[in-house]
């Protein structure tokens, strides 16, 4: 049955569905509710003329510009930047941050060939260049690549005004027991403690 | 700290099995390829989650098997029971301990740390100046989580350095950066370095002129390849290397360069030194490794002894064992020709390995 082979392979493309999961997705389309597998096609084929990156930040919006870009009520002088628009959501529905967004669309890795022209960086200083922000919040992943790029943003930004800088904190959860907490978060926590 | 029992399935020639190990010395002999040093290797991998022997998880499979396990109940340093459980399915490694998972490496090495002395030992005194650097590197990093981490980001650091010096037009504003990254986990690298190296050199050069019959004074020298530990004046001496790290597409100066150098009165102690002597210094070498372990943490680590007996003869066996001074728990392994302990002593077990399998024996072959 090489139409459905086909279907299978194209779902095992999708990020963590395995062959097994996805031979499972497809029977299930097989035998689906009628009208379930026209809208689900019809939602996937107009899917990227609907949502697109906001030409502003580069997060995903329905607008042009997105909805936090265009909102003056959010505090005008905070730049939260991130790596991806997934993290865009994660921060926002805390619902403890007002500022405003930028989404690099990656991390520098030379040896993955991406350099600050495969991201939105150039965007990221113009854009600060132009705007009132006081603080530039890096919230990158802790990991070498994000730490990397946040320097060298960092680096950046500083010719073009005077900043405050600052980073999220990665520590111990709440309600953790520092007795539970692996080696590594202990000893970042340690390395960013703050005054009390 | 000891090892309680081990289970082992699907590990290297080593037939599925669970192996009683709680006694303070493990005697495992039998001819050799019948898996007396794979019988180590499990032990040393469920130590760090790596093996002594190979970089690749997979050669560590048995032959037509996807994959290995191994697990253990052992004591660690406070007394308390705990669960080590390590397996390799094709290149996927999942490790937890107290059936929690693990995702660092990191968290499981401080847990029963041990000292393999191996046949192979030679090599750190022969070989290149990266395995030297490599037996210092590992020492620490089973002593200090801070040179751990700092190795893994100067690692890293190194790499994504020298990929951007590869490149047609590379990105300046980014070299700055990875010099200030490489400058202050260096810098911290190369101290930790220096201060390990005296120390050890004391107490190696110690147990070098006690056990061989050999006048010659022995010593550790760190030459570091950066002459100062300011991070800023790091950050310069990169800075005015680039332009020939950029003609060679490779970060030339760092601690990726230090060499560590073993003398005598005369200059370099391999240039008139007998293999014998090599030798016997490597397990000088390792020796001065569980001393060392044992004044920064007041701990006795678990000694796995692979065949590094075999050359010394009685009298210098018995010195160095004595030296040894062996607390915690040992393994060791022996040819069946061999002399190894005689008699019966409390706490000492005997196994016979053969085909990959152990057996128990009551006394040894007391020879
Ligand atoms: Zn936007």
């Amino acid at each position: 049955m090489t139409e459905l082979d086909d279907l299978i392979k194209h779902l095992s493309m999708l990020p963590s569905v395995g062959p097994k999961s996805a031979s499972r997705i497809a029977f299930f389309l097989v035998g689906s509710q009628k009208g379930f597998n026209e809208s689900l096609s019809r939602l996937i084929g107009e899917i990227k003329e609907k949502v697109f990156p906001c030409p502003i930040c580069g997060s995903y919006s329905e607008t042009s510009p997105c909805p936090i870009c265009s909102d003056p009520g959010r505090d005008q002088s905070l730049l939260c930047i991130v790596e991806q628009p997934q993290d865009v959501l994660t921060i926002q529905s805390i619902g403890a941050y007002n500022g405003l967004f930028h989404v690099l669309g990656g991390t520098l890795n030379p040896l993955e060939g991406i350099g600050a022209d495969k991201l939105n960086i150039r965007s990221l200083v113009e854009r600060v260049e132009k705007g009132s922000f006081k603080e530039i919040i890096f919230a990158t992943n802790p990991t070498e690549e994000g730490d990397t790029t946040a320097l060298y943003i960092k680096r950046l930004l500083e010719r073009k005004g005077d900043f405050i800088f600052s980073r999220l904190a990665s520590g111990i959860p709440i309600g953790g027991d520092l007795g539970f907490a692996s080696r590594n978060t202990l000893m970042r926590s340690l390395r960013g403690r703050t005054t009390f | 700290m000891r090892f309680l029992c081990v289970g082992i399935k699907d590990f290297r020639n080593l037939k599925t099995d669970v192996i009683e190990t709680d006694f303070d010395q493990v005697v495992l002999h039998g001819r050799n390829g019948q898996g007396k040093t794979s019988f180590l290797e499990a032990l040393y991998t469920l130590c760090y989650g790596a093996s002594f022997r190979t970089e690749n998880p997979k050669d560590m499979v048995c032959h037509g098997k996807e994959g290995f396990q191994l697990w253990s109940l052992i004591q660690d340093s406070a007394g308390f029971q705990r669960k080590i459980q390590l397996s390799v399915v094709g290149s996927k490694r999942s490790l937890s301990i107290d059936s929690r998972p693990v995702y660092d490496r990191k968290d499981l090495i401080f847990l029963l740390p041990c000292i393999i002395f191996s046949y192979d030992d030679i090599m750190i005194i022969r070989g290149e100046p990266d395995q030297r650097r490599d037996f210092f590197d590992r020492m620490l990093l089973t002593l200090d989580m801070e040179y751990l981490d700092d190795l893994r980001v100067y690692k890293k650091t190194l790499k994504q350095r020298n990929a951007l010096l590869k490149q047609e037009k590379p990105d300046m504003d980014l070299f700055v950066v990875y010099d200030m990254k490489l400058a202050q986990s260096g810098s911290r690298l190369m101290k930790s370095r220096a201060a390990a190296i005296e120390t050890f050199s004391k107490g190696f050069s110690e147990l070098y002129g006690t056990i061989a019959d050999d006048k010659r004074k022995i010593e550790i020298v760190y030459r570091p390849s950066w002459n100062c530990l300011d991070e800023d004046e790091i950050r310069s001496v990169l800075e005015s290397s680039l332009q020939r790290d950029l003609y060679l597409s490779t970060t030339t100066t760092g601690i990726h360069r230090d060499r560590i150098i073993i003398n005598d009165q005369d200059g370099l102690f391999i240039n008139t030194a007998s293999t014998g002597q090599m030798r016997l210094a490597s397990l000088c070498l390792r020796s001065a490794q569980a001393q060392y372990f044992k004044t920064k943490t007041g701990l006795d680590p678990v000694m796995l002894l692979d065949d590094v007996l075999l050359e010394l003869d009685s009298g210098k066996r018995a010195l160095f064992l004595d030296k040894l001074n062996l607390k915690g728990q040992a393994f060791y392994t022996f040819l069946p020709e061999e002399k190894y302990f005689s008699g019966k002593k409390e706490g000492r077990c005997y196994y016979e390995v053969e085909d990959g399998s152990l057996k128990r024996m009551e006394n040894g072959s007391q020879v």
